[in-house]
């Protein structure tokens, strides 16, 4: 499944299939990249379609070599699709050397040059671009600034953390005024804690730069959810989905993308009487309401009778006592304490070879093998055609 | 307990280097059979054929090594970066070249464009030349292109090797940062480089100082080296203390490039960076 996203959606949009009436910043227009030769050819991205407009946020989420990473490759140009065609504001990039593109690239490694200092690394891009010499100097100052670096230009980057070399490595792609930045697992080499606060600067950053188109990769959820206005997921080369954040977390709309943004249980449901988009289903000999979603773009045939699969995320379920009316009947398997909640994995009678995962706030006591009662919410959640 | 197991390898160092250079040294003091003094050493650096060996030594070494530097940087930037079908034979084919004693390259070269190669043969050919058209090779230019040829591998294989570890993320930003590929390879590529091309280059040095093979078999009518003069005095005259002055002076010349090859490299690796930025840091506007 192939969807194109254009603009910059509001968050309360059911799809994010607005009108654009403006070129897009980026547009991938069926673009395929393969490695190799002959019978060892590799496929690293097969058809992929995306328009991200000025100003907006779009994160590449996927598992490793979903392709994610391959697509902004192809974007910077440092690889050559083998199909389809790539445009930066409406002119075809396709064939062009990165050096004339104007992109501004992060990535994960940082990449700084270690023989330069960070203020020569910053410099690096304009000095390329033959930017008079009076107007360097300033300019460096003016992207240091912007990371909160202002005081390193002096540094070598091997005197600089983590977190800092990484705010360089943004300030040297950011000198250049680029109107497109990619930004590929900025933080993937960071400690927990220095992601953290990366992570908001970087949507400072985001806030400060109301016209830059940013492609954002990562296989972080968080960072997904935390900065992109719509999220692409991919999978096996291909895009899988693509709308906003909380479109996708809240109706996803493949089984893919619900195990894969947030981790939700998948629970096989026979579905019964459909009234607009909402549906009754039966889940272990149970009947429970749900969401019946209908994409922007099609339909989908919720027949009374057919097989699907409800989406339920693990902080929705509730534990509650065995004797409760409509409670599921249920015996722990493992409990692994998280900090602020509990993963509780349990079994739940009527069915067989399905475990489900319920997060329970703080540090839950509840021994393996006992048996408890799950409450479904209401609607009990979503329903994703079962592939 | 643990300084014992230093005595094996330190004995080992004295008797086998240390010990003939010394004794190279003390040969070279020696007046008739019984006496020393420095009255050889006078004779033999005033004469008119060591200054002459001294002075084309020197030049050919800096010459070949000139020329290993240029076209071994050439080599790895084209084998490194600019694929091409075959790169991988080139490669295997100059690693060959490595483990080639410096004669057969010699001899190759007398095959193709001594008097009676293969060369001289197809240009007399061509324009019925009587007598050989290249007659470069018993010259010092044919020592010097003999030197170049079978050195260049030397410079090729620690480019090669440091190229490979430049992580390839600094090439792809620095060209999206609108670098040129010239570009990137003065200003990220070949200074991740120098400590290479210093390694390579002075290892060239002093192997086109100390050569012999070559010399031989190309030069050996014309052109006297101060390797070739060690080997006339030590073994066809039988001037042994002679000999062994100009192995001294070899050997000093060999360390004293061998030491500032250290403190070249030491300054390098220590210093890089440390060089006044020529971007300065004003606040923000």
């Amino acid at each position: 499944m192939n969807r194109v996203g254009v603009g910059r959606p509001r968050a309360t949009t059911r799809h994010a299939e607005p009108i654009e009436t403006h070129t897009p910043a980026i547009t991938f227009d069926r673009v395929g990249v393969s490695y190799g030769r002959g019978r060892k050819v590799t496929k690293a991205l097969i058809d992929f379609s995306l328009r991200v407009a000025a100003g907006e946020t779009v994160a590449l989420l996927g598992p490793s070599g979903s392709g994610k990473s391959t697509a902004l490759n192809a974007l910077a140009g440092f690889v050559r699709p083998a199909s389809g065609t790539v445009r930066l504001a409406g002119r075809d990039v396709t064939d062009l050397p990165p050096a004339k593109r104007g992109i501004g690239v992060v990535l994960q490694s940082y990449a700084l040059f270690p023989h330069m200092r960070v203020a020569e690394n910053v410099a690096f891009g304009l000095k390329s671009h033959r930017v008079p010499r009076a107007e360097i100097a300033p300019r460096v100052a003016e992207a240091l600034d912007m990371v909160g670096m202002a005081t390193y230009g002096k540094r070598l980057p091997r005197e600089l953390s983590g977190g800092q070399q990484q705010r360089v490595a943004i300030a040297r792609a950011l000198a250049i005024r680029p109107n497109v930045l990619l930004l590929d697992e900025p933080l993937a080499a960071l400690d927990a804690q220095l992601r953290h606060s990366t992570l908001a600067e970087l949507q400072r950053l985001k806030e400060s730069l109301p016209d830059t188109a940013m492609l954002y990769v990562t296989h972080d959820q968080a960072e997904a959810l935390a900065l992109a206005d719509r999220i692409v997921v991919m999978n096996n080369a291909r895009l899988m989905d693509v709308d906003t954040a909380e479109n996708l977390w809240r109706r996803p709309p493949t089984s893919f993308t619900a195990a894969f943004l947030g981790g939700a249980n998948l629970i096989p449901c026979t579905v019964g009487r459909v009234i607009g988009t909402s549906a009754l289903v039966t889940i272990a000999h149970n009947t429970v309401s749900a969401e019946a979603p209908q994409p922007s773009v099609g339909t989908i045939d919720w027949a009374p009778g057919s097989k699907a699969l409800l989406c339920i995320r693990p902080h929705a379920m509730r534990i509650v006592s065995l004797g409760e009316r409509d409670a599921l009947r249920a015996t722990v398997v493992a409990s692994v304490w998280r900090g602020a909640t509990t993963r509780m994995v349990l079994s739940v009678g009527g069915l067989p070879d399905q475990l489900i995962d319920i997060d329970v706030p703080g540090n839950a006591q509840i021994a393996i093998g006992n048996e408890v009662g799950v409450r479904l919410p209401e609607p009990a959640g979503v329903l994703v055609q079962a592939s | 307990m643990a300084a014992l197991w230093t005595v094996p390898p330190l004995l080992i160092v004295l008797v086998a280097a240390a010990y003939p250079l010394i004794r190279v040294c003390l040969e070279s003091t020696k007046v008739g059979d019984t006496q020393r003094g420095w009255s050889t050493w006078s004779t033999v650096l005033a004469s008119q054929m060591f200054r002459d060996a001294l002075w084309r030594t020197v030049a050919i070494a800096v010459t070949s090594t000139a020329g290993c530097l240029m076209l071994g940087m050439f080599l790895a930037i084209v084998l490194a970066f600019v694929p091409f079908p075959g790169s991988r034979v080139v490669g295997r084919l100059i690693d060959t070249v490595l483990a080639l004693p410096s004669f057969l390259i010699t001899l190759a070269f007398t095959f193709l464009y001594g008097s009676a190669g293969a060369v001289n043969a197809a240009i007399s050919s061509i324009t019925g030349a009587t007598s050989p058209v290249l007659n470069f090779l018993y010259t010092p230019a044919g020592v010097i292109a003999a030197e170049i040829t079978f050195f260049t591998p030397f410079v090729v294989r620690p480019l090669l090797a440091s190229f490979a570890v430049l992580p390839r993320a600094q090439l792809d930003v620095a060209a999206s940062l609108g670098a040129s590929p010239l570009r990137v390879l003065r200003s990220v590529v070949m200074p991740e480089a120098w400590p290479a091309l210093m390694a390579g280059g002075s290892l060239v040095l002093l192997l086109t100082l100390n050569e012999f093979g070559i010399v031989l078999f190309t030069g050996a009518k014309g052109v006297i080296t101060l390797p070739v003069l060690i080997y006339t005095r030590g073994i066809v005259t039988f001037d042994l203390p002679g000999a062994a002055v100009i192995a001294t002076v070899q050997i000093a010349l060999s360390l004293v490039l061998y030491g500032l090859y250290r403190l070249v490299f030491a300054r390098l690796m220590s210093g890089r960076g440390k060089g006044d930025t020529d971007v300065v840091v004003e606040p923000a506007k």
